[in-house]
């Protein structure tokens, strides 16, 4: 494996190279995710058919992006809504639980390029990893829900305290200064949760005694805020490229599904929210490969193993 | 087009015309000098107000409305309706008002007065007189006050150094045929006056600029302790109304003979533009819609941020509007909302129903004429909202309003006796201007355009009653040559009931065609074999909700051919059947959207067979979103 700097953009573009070697992962993780959202979609699907199949306006509808429609088919649908707030939060649960549960084996992947995991030993490290993570997640919870409360209480201060102003953009551009540090909390908690896993994972692929959850979470959170920023940056530099793929996906596909007949504009719709949501899966496992990167000691081989 | 900071006063529009014959029956003439005092958010002044009783019967008694007592106590009508929140504002804490009546003199036009006992039952004041008032006879009431005004939230108050002055002062109810029409101020009701002549003179710091209702009299006076008063004057108006603040700005243009003045605050700039042009867009359709404005200014108040609570609101001659800084052009809100305010011109201005008691009369006529402006201008589909592709029409936005509330309540019932302020709204606003469209569906848009602006006409400067509106579209329709007997049921459902429209297709069929068997003059006929091309068809119309009338239906057949059927829409249900046709493959009822009153437009129609793409296009979408989401958690 070719050696790379200290560079966030080379750690991230390597991460990114390395997706040609994922021939299996990365389209089976996607699959995955697919298999969850057909949980949701299956009975919301099952139920417009049985009440929309007949309406010839809900082609109207697509094809115009009238709201006023679609609210009348909300309005049609309550039945179908109500199974979907109740179903929503289950998968939910479910897909992030899974999600947990495929990390051990996608990490035990990415850090042996070149080599493929057999499906029993990418099962095994599933399993392996899964209770671990498990017990990390509730540690991070708590830093999560920090992070957020500092974003929305400080913006809401910073709100209240311009609100009585007379100028009109002041309260909004103090609530976006004052919450810019509980982004970069927010941005400090998800990378070290990333770096918490793989070493967590690493820590037991070498075999050594695991770390207790909280005290993996502060290594990790040194890690990231004191040893090598770098990893803060691919970090951002990671979420923000998901989000321009995402945007990107989502604004071509409401264009092309507004464009031409209806199948054509709906089958591009389809095509390019797809390839969105696979370069998204891409993504994510580029992520988790800079992680191993930039926790490797220069020198090791193409094994990238971490060290602490 | 002038921008410019207001440093005292807007002047520059033409004096009002002294001795210019009355355009309304003046019933009372207030004479009113007050003081703002910013640091305790209080004006102190005096009303001197000539009335005459233009009832039918003589009057032992006065009433006055103390609006401002709604924002006195959590035990007020007002307050215990509203929990202190008004269009999503709350009440701050601390930030009440109130209003004291410190003396009241009533005597004879020029005569000698004397002080009167009275007694105050939260928003109304009762002052018994010492000798009745004969109908036609007039009386001089001078009353000495104090208001503090409230944090803003519901129309009124303060925020900061902002003052909007709305229901400011004691003001008198109206004395109607033998009794005093004063209703409490509720939270969902709005007000109810006399026509008259409002002559104020306002005194405010230097710093504050100053814009109010009717036009200004003469330039601003300096007094001492660094105080200016600024003179107005209002006729031919039921309200008066004034804005004061420090650092106040204004956009001026003219349209259709009157001058358009928007107040603003700092950073509103691009705002005020947005504004300005939406007013004399305001003026421009609803002269051609209803008749000339008839006031030489319109006064259009942006309030800053903070004071939300004080926009959306009319008064004679001034409105108040909403704004966000952010707002991009896609999003019509605060073009909605200027358009919306000035149509109160004529609908609360012009045509002063009583809004306690029939409020849809202002509300939702006003509504309606809003939406057919804002399509004209925007597209009927993106009337609202047209945004990264996304689009939706002011009349949709006002069905997902109604269908929420739909059955609870009726629309002509006292403001005060909704479920909620939301059936208050859903009603009031959006029922009826529903309602309104649907009678323009039965009418043509031409016949509804003379009726609304013969009704506009025929009783501008009075006030119009629900029976004299229904009368007025009889008496339209009628002159045209036309019998609607429809008509009649039509408004008495939609306007005394609240039965709901809800037609439906329950079922559309469509059969091969086969000769009938059995004995036809001696001779047997066994054969079943269709006959090719010809389909025996039905479709099964349904009446779900409980409002009746008639509906178009229109089926299309295979071979491209439609026609249309009426059906009166009286029974629960009703076949339709087709012999020997081309095979029927779709059914519409309401083919022409001409019932935007029917609650589920989405049954209305319906396809023999079913078409799975749209559906499955739709599903797919869900997909995304779905996979959009399980993102979020990782994945």
């Amino acid at each position: 494996m070719a050696k790379v700097g200290s560079s966030g953009l080379a750690v991230l573009l390597a991460g990114l190279a390395d997706l040609r070697h994922r021939r299996r992962l990365w389209p089976g993780l996607y699959l995955v995710q697919v298999v969850l959202a057909m949980l949701l979609v299956l009975p919301v699907w099952a139920g417009l058919d049985r009440h929309l199949a007949h309406a010839p306006r809900l082609a109207t509808l697509l094809a115009s992006g009238d709201l006023g429609l679609a609210d009348e088919v909300l309005g049609r649908l309550s039945t179908v809504g109500a199974a979907l707030l109740a179903l929503g939060p289950v998968v939910l649960l479910l897909g992030y639980l899974v999600r947990l549960f495929l990390l051990g084996g996608t990490v035990r992947a990415l850090a042996r390029p070149g080599v493929c995991l057999s499906t029993d030993d990418f099962l095994a490290a599933c399993g392996q990893g899964f209770m671990p993570l498990c017990r990390l997640a509730a540690v991070f919870a708590v830093g999560h829900v920090l992070a957020l409360g500092m974003i929305g209480g400080l913006g809401y201060g910073a709100y209240k305290l311009t609100d009585e102003t007379l100028l009109p953009q002041a309260p909004q551009l103090a609530m976006a200064a004052a919450a810019l540090p509980g982004l970069l909390a927010w941005l400090v908690v998800v990378t070290a949760h990333d770096y918490a896993r793989v070493m967590l994972l690493e820590t037991a692929r070498a075999g050594r005694p695991p770390q207790r959850p909280w005290r993996l979470a502060l290594d990790a959170l040194r890690a990231v805020t004191r040893e090598n920023r770098t990893r803060l940056w691919v970090q951002l530099a990671s979420i923000l490229l998901g989000l321009a793929v995402l945007c990107t996906g989502a604004a071509a596909a409401r264009f092309a599904g507004a464009a031409g007949a209806l199948w054509i504009g709906a089958s591009l719709g389809f095509g390019l929210r797809q390839a969105t949501t696979f370069l998204r899966t891409g993504i994510h496992l580029a992520r988790y490969r800079s992680v191993l990167l930039l926790l490797a000691p220069a020198g090791d081989g193409d094994d990238v193993l971490v060290t602490m | 087009v002038a921008a410019l900071l207001v440093g005292a006063v807007v002047t520059g529009a033409p004096a009002p015309a002294r001795g210019a014959p009355p355009l309304s029956d003046r019933v009372v003439d207030y004479r009113i000098t007050a003081t703002l005092d910013p640091a305790t958010h209080t004006v102190r002044g005096e009303v001197r107000a000539l009335w005459r009783n233009a009832g039918s019967a003589p009057t032992r008694e006065l009433k006055l409305h103390l609006y401002l007592n709604a924002f006195k106590n959590e035990l007020s009508t007002f307050m215990v309706e509203s929990r202190g929140q008004h269009r999503s504002q709350s009440m701050r804490k601390g930030g009440w008002g109130k209003i004291d009546v410190e003396a009241l003199e009533v005597g004879p036009p020029g005569g000698p007065l004397q002080a009167r006992p009275t007694t105050v039952d939260d928003t109304v004041m009762t002052v018994p007189l010492a000798a009745p008032v004969a109908p036609g006879e007039r009386l001089q009431i001078v009353a000495r006050f104090s208001s503090r005004m409230p944090h803003v939230f519901a129309r009124t108050g303060y925020h900061g150094d902002f003052y909007l002055g709305g229901q400011w002062f004691p003001k008198l109810g109206v004395y109607e045929g033998s009794a005093w029409n004063a209703h409490q101020f509720h939270d969902t009701t709005e007000f109810y006056a006399d026509f008259g002549s409002y002559d104020v003179e306002l005194t405010v710091p230097g710093r504050f600029g100053v814009g109010a209702s009717g036009l200004p009299v003469g330039e601003p006076r300096s007094q001492a302790g660094g105080l200016v008063t600024h003179h107005f004057r209002a006729d031919d108006v039921h309200d008066f109304a004034w804005v004061a603040a420090p650092d106040l700005r204004q956009l001026v243009g003219h349209e259709s003979g009157s001058e358009v003045v928007v107040l603003y605050t700092e950073g509103y700039e691009r705002m005020a533009r947005r504004h300005l042009a939406a007013a004399q867009l305001g003026l421009r359709e609803f002269r051609r819609r209803l008749g000339r404005y008839p006031y030489a200014r319109l006064t259009v108040v942006n309030p800053p941020p903070g004071a939300d609570g004080a926009g959306g609101m009319e008064y004679p001659t001034f409105i108040t509007t909403i704004s966000r800084w952010w707002l991009p052009r896609g999003v019509t809100l605060p073009e909605a909302v200027t358009i919306h305010e000035f149509g109160h011109q004529y609908f609360y201005g012009l045509l002063a129903s009583n809004e306690f008691e029939h409020a849809w009369m202002d509300e939702g006529m006003n509504t309606y004429v809003t939406g057919l402006v804002l399509d004209d201008i925007y597209g009927a589909d993106r009337s609202n909202l047209e945004l990264f592709g996304f689009r939706l029409g002011y009349f949709a936005a006002l069905r997902s309003r109604y269908r929420r509330v739909a059955g609870l309540d009726k629309i002509e019932q006292p403001a005060w006796t909704y479920e909620s302020s939301v059936g208050y709204a859903g009603h009031t606003y959006n029922k009826t201007a529903l309602m309104m469209r649907t009678l323009e569906g039965m009418l043509g848009r031409p016949l509804m355009d003379r009726v609304m602006r013969e009704y506009a006409q025929a009783w501008g400067f009075r006030h119009p009653q629900p029976a004299d509106f229904v009368a007025q579209v009889e008496k339209t329709v009628r002159e045209v040559g036309l019998v609607h007997k429809g008509l009649q049921p039509f408004l008495e459902q939609a306007l005394n009931t609240s039965e709901v429209v809800d037609y439906a297709i329950a079922e559309v069929r469509s059969r091969p065609h086969r000769p009938p068997r059995g004995l036809f003059d001696g001779r047997q006929v066994e054969s079943d074999k269709p006959v090719a091309g010809q389909f025996d068809s039905e479709v099964l119309l349904r009446r779900r909700g409980g409002f009746v009338m008639p509906m178009e239906l229109e089926v299309a057949f295979a071979d491209g051919t439609t026609q249309r059927e009426r059906w009166d829409g009286r029974s629960r249900w009703h076949r339709v059947t087709y012999r020997a046709r081309p095979e029927l493959v779709e059914a519409r009822l309401d083919p022409d959207g001409k019932v935007p009153l029917d609650v589920n437009l989405l049954d209305n129609e319906r396809s023999l067979r079913p078409r799975r793409g749209p559906v499955t296009a739709l599903a797919a979408r869900v997909l995304g979103w779905a996979q959009l989401v399980l993102g979020l958690v990782g994945f």
